[in-house]
């Protein structure tokens, strides 16, 4: 006669109840299979039997305290600890924040056009699209704006220094500064343009090494009628770079009026 | 361009490079997130994490057992036992070597995980159906079917794999250990030797070993 172990008791997992099956539940479900051999299954619980018998039932030690006592030791007790839960830092906080604000937009945007959920986020990502570049070109021209108004002096300095200028170049940037308000250095480019017509004209030499008022004594010393008018382009030249005031419009008239004085 | 860089100032390029760090700080946080690995289960006798065999080799070379690593075939293994955590990823020639390894010389196969296994595999190492377990990646109680001195001592184990053989596998194999959605550890006779197909090796994972009688199971199972 064979007899077979008792099932195991029932066991409770995750609270529904469920039932370990025991070797009769095997057999049954062998039996019950189509085209079952009566032959096959008792050569399975002659497994069964051999699977029960053959090596002694050895007396050991306690592997459950042997295994807890490995799991102690220090390289693998800090792996087997619950994995602590991730605290968020700043940037995931100011995503998450983000990502709760377009949440309300989206929503909010849902509600307002009767729009689907697909429908409104595109549309919404469209609109975000739109603002991002606008804010970045607005942010590109400002920043353009605050080098050129750097670069524009540096530029001007530039023709000023070019000794290849001609006086009517330097007049005609002379007065393109004076349309857009910079008056000090359009006054500072007429000058340029009245030392290299003096030069031109053969009264003074050019040297970019003189002061203003060694240009000035240089003008007065050739008895030129063009002194009076070099005189007072040159006093206009020397408050608009060096004085303290702002210079304005009417300076920059007073400038273009003295050299337009000399020229004739 | 060069125009432009020669026009900034040293507060413009401080205020560039504040920016220039932020965003790499930014940078760096996201990657070091990035490269944290995702926790998985390696059933390496190397890996000291929840998912590792390290405790298992630990618990069976303690236990007495001789155990060592072998990259040879198996027709040269001079060992009684061989446990395989990686059967997938062994070849037809391979697998032909672990059939006569069994068959032929009466050896012992464990196979740890008959996930991704396959077809000729299963079909010349004659390995179970499998079946999932209802509850999925849930921790399960399992009992032993039958007394046998391979699980020797043990009255319940605790794993959380997903993997069972059904009970049609029966009466090719034999169920050692058993829950409610069928076998998670089977074995049966191939030639003069025995195979061991662990449905489901969580149970000897580093994370489980220590519950239930995990420990007495891999004692008795695997040190015999």
């Amino acid at each position: 006669m064979t007899t077979f172990p008792p099932a195991p008791p029932p066991i409770v997992v995750r609270g529904k109840p469920q039932f370990s099956p025991a070797l009769a539940e095997f057999v049954y479900a062998a039996e019950r299979r189509k085209g079952a051999d009566p032959r096959a299954i008792a050569a399975g619980l002659a497994r069964v039997r051999a699977a029960a018998g053959g090596l002694p039932f050895a007396p050991r030690r306690d592997p459950a305290a042997l295994a807890r006592a490995i799991l102690a030791e220090p390289d693998l007790a800090h792996q087997q600890r619950k994995p602590i839960p991730h605290e968020k830092d700043l940037i995931e906080r100011f995503f998450d924040w983000l990502d709760s604000i377009l949440n309300k937009l989206f929503s909010g945007l849902r509600k307002a056009t009767n729009l689907s959920v697909g429908a409104s986020r595109s549309l919404l990502l469209a609109l975000l699209a739109l603002a991002s570049f606008g804010a970045i070109a607005v942010l590109i021209a400002i920043v353009k704006r605050r080098v050129e108004r750097r670069i524009g002096p540096l530029a001007l300095a530039r023709i000023g220094e070019d000794a290849a200028a001609t006086p009517a170049q330097l007049v005609i940037a002379a007065r393109a500064r004076a349309e857009r308000g910079d008056y000090a250095t359009a006054i500072g480019l007429i000058f340029a343009a009245a030392v290299r017509a003096l030069d031109e004209r053969g009264i003074v030499e050019y040297d970019a090494a003189r002061t203003p008022g060694e240009y000035r004594r240089a003008v007065r010393r050739s008895q030129t009628p063009s002194a009076d008018a070099f005189d007072a382009l040159t006093r206009g030249f020397v408050l608009a770079m060096y004085g303290t005031d702002a210079t304005d419009a009417l300076d920059w008239a007073g400038a273009l009026a003295a050299y337009e004085r000399l020229s004739v | 361009m060069i125009r432009y860089v020669r026009a900034l100032r040293p507060g413009d390029i401080i205020v560039l490079a504040i920016v220039a760090v932020a965003l790499i700080v930014a940078g760096l946080a996201g990657a070091t997130r990035a490269e944290k690995p995702p926790y998985v289960d390696t059933y390496s006798t190397h890996d000291g994490d929840r998912g590792g065999f390290l405790a298992l080799r630990r618990l069976l070379e303690r236990e007495g057992v001789h155990v060592s690593e072998s990259n040879r075939h198996p027709r040269f293994l001079n060992a009684d036992r061989l446990l395989l955590s990686k059967l997938s990823s062994y070849g037809k020639v391979d697998v032909d070597e672990l059939r006569d390894f069994v068959a032929k010389r009466g050896k012992t196969l464990v196979i740890l995980g008959v996930e991704g296994i396959a077809g000729y595999a299963r079909r010349t190492l004659r390995l179970p159906n499998e079946a999932s377990g209802p509850d999925g990646p849930a921790t399960y109680d399992a009992r032993p079917i039958v007394a046998s001195p391979l699980i020797a001592g043990v009255s319940r184990v605790v794993g959380d794999g997903t993997l069972r053989f059904g009970h049609e596998s029966f009466p090719a194999a034999v169920p050692l250990v058993a829950e409610a959605a069928g076998a998670v550890i089977s074995t049966y006779t191939v030639g003069r030797g025995r195979i061991i197909a662990i449905a489901d090796p969580t149970i000897f994972t580093n994370r489980l070993l220590g519950k239930a009688d995990n420990a007495q199971l891999a004692v008795s199972l695997l040190g015999a």
